[in-house]
């Protein structure tokens, strides 16, 4: 065993358990990192604010604790990707064809060394931007380490995001991103050629969390579908900023919305398609319109990268054309 | 339009993440990632593997259970499954 973590529940919190004093004490015991995770469901106004404790907490108890042999160039952490069907080794292949060496990965499929050595790279790459900017921040204050945004959804947002990563490299990494774009591209017309006629012109909603909001949109509009409207349920006024000019001018954007205004919005903007939560999922298989959880990807994936995007198309067909919906008489 | 999902799949060869994963390309990355793991070898982990089924795993989880005293008198506890199964 190489750690352990004590989260702490909403009766943890209550009782007031010293978590921290018990951690302490037993990391002692079995020299080991006992990580006390103070991050009881009632704290903060939406799940966001456990992302930053979260953040902080592996700040001071993990972050530069780590083993790194040796160092590159070319080393890269992959930060906010939480490795949905298999997303994150999905997007480590590209990066790695790309010449960079990923030598951590937050959080999905994440060992303790790696989330201990993140700040020895040479670019942080912040998938999910909402849920660890602030451990990107910190690095980048701390130990100087640079960060970048990019979008693996998608072939368009892919290229412009390949050719943004190797912006921060030197010449032979920016010649691997248009070596890829040019191996890839032909596939990626061949998904986008044998999906668009049956997805082209389907209006899509979204309505969910961390970066998936803006970053599918992407994804969608090259498959033709229009995004016209998309909600944040933990968003804050950055999100937004990054929202509003991949949205096209009438689309609605909302925040925290009730699942009665989710309904209202769906009667009135009449989406092909609807994409977000489990909580979401049965209300709208009883209102009879397409949906897709968008946030387990339906348990399908991955969505990320060129392996990914195959997959997102494939799904968002069988979503919208499904013979069920016409089982299902759709309410006015 | 015109073809199924299933030829669709075939003809783009999509694949899902149980298969996608074991491609060769992904076992080799997984392979590599292994460095910046620091994680034990494949044959620590079989040999924990193997001594979880021995008699001396069994009353070592045993006796460790029992050092709690608050769990007597409850009708099945971890330690009763266990032997069960064992």
């Amino acid at each position: 065993m190489k750690s352990m973590g004590i989260l702490s529940e909403c009766p943890v919190g209550l009782i007031g358990d010293d978590i921290e004093a018990v951690s302490s004490k037993v990391a002692k015991e079995m020299n080991i990192p006992i990580v006390p995770v103070r991050c009881e469901g009632f704290r903060g106004v939406s799940q966001s604010l456990g992302h930053h404790i979260a953040n902080d907490t592996i700040r001071d108890h993990i972050l530069g604790k780590g083993k790194l042999d040796r160092s590159t160039p070319y080393d890269v952490a992959l930060i906010g990707d939480y490795n949905i069907g298999g997303d994150a080794w999905a997007s480590r292949k590209m990066l790695e064809e790309l010449g960079l060496r990923v030598i951590a990965q937050w959080t999905g499929d994440a060992s303790i060394n790696e989330m201990g050595i993140a700040h020895k790279a040479k670019l942080n790459l912040i998938h999910c931007y909402r849920s660890m900017n602030y451990i990107c921040r910190h690095m980048e204050e701390q130990y100087g380490t640079p960060w970048t945004e990019f979008n693996f959804f998608g072939p368009t947002k892919i290229y412009q995001s390949l050719r943004k990563i190797a912006s921060y490299f030197d010449d032979a990494i920016k010649e691997n991103a248009e070596k890829m774009i040019e191996k890839y591209g032909p596939v990626m017309d061949e998904v986008v050629e044998q999906f668009k006629p049956r997805l082209a012109g389907k209006k899509v909603m979204l309505y969910v969390g961390g970066l998936r909001p803006r970053h599918t949109i992407g994804a969608y509009e090259d498959l033709g579908m229009e995004v016209i409207a998309s909600g944040y349920e933990f968003g804050h006024s950055d999100d937004y900023k990054r929202t509003y000019p991949d949205m096209k001018e009438g689309a609605v954007i909302m925040d925290d919305a009730t699942l009665y205004e989710l309904e209202e919005f769906t009667r009135r903007l009449k989406p092909d398609m609807v994409g977000s939560g489990i909580k979401e999922k049965y209300t709208y298989h009883k209102l009879g319109v397409p949906f897709r959880q968008m946030h387990s990807w339906d348990y399908s994936g991955p969505y990320h990268g060129f392996d990914g995007f195959p997959v997102f198309a494939r799904d968002m067909d069988m979503t919208v054309n499904s013979p069920t919906w016409d089982l299902v008489r759709r309410k006015k | 339009m015109g073809f199924s999902t299933e030829e669709k799949m075939k003809l783009m060869k999509i694949k899902d993440h149980n298969e996608l994963f074991l491609e060769q390309e992904y076992v080799e990355q997984f392979e590599r990632k292994k460095e910046f793991e620091n994680c034990p070898t494949a044959a620590e982990v079989q040999k924990i593997a193997e001594w979880t089924k021995t008699e001396d795993y069994k009353e070592e989880l045993c006796e460790e259970e029992h050092k709690d005293q608050s769990c007597k008198g409850l009708p099945a506890s971890g330690c009763d499954l266990l032997r069960v199964r064992l």
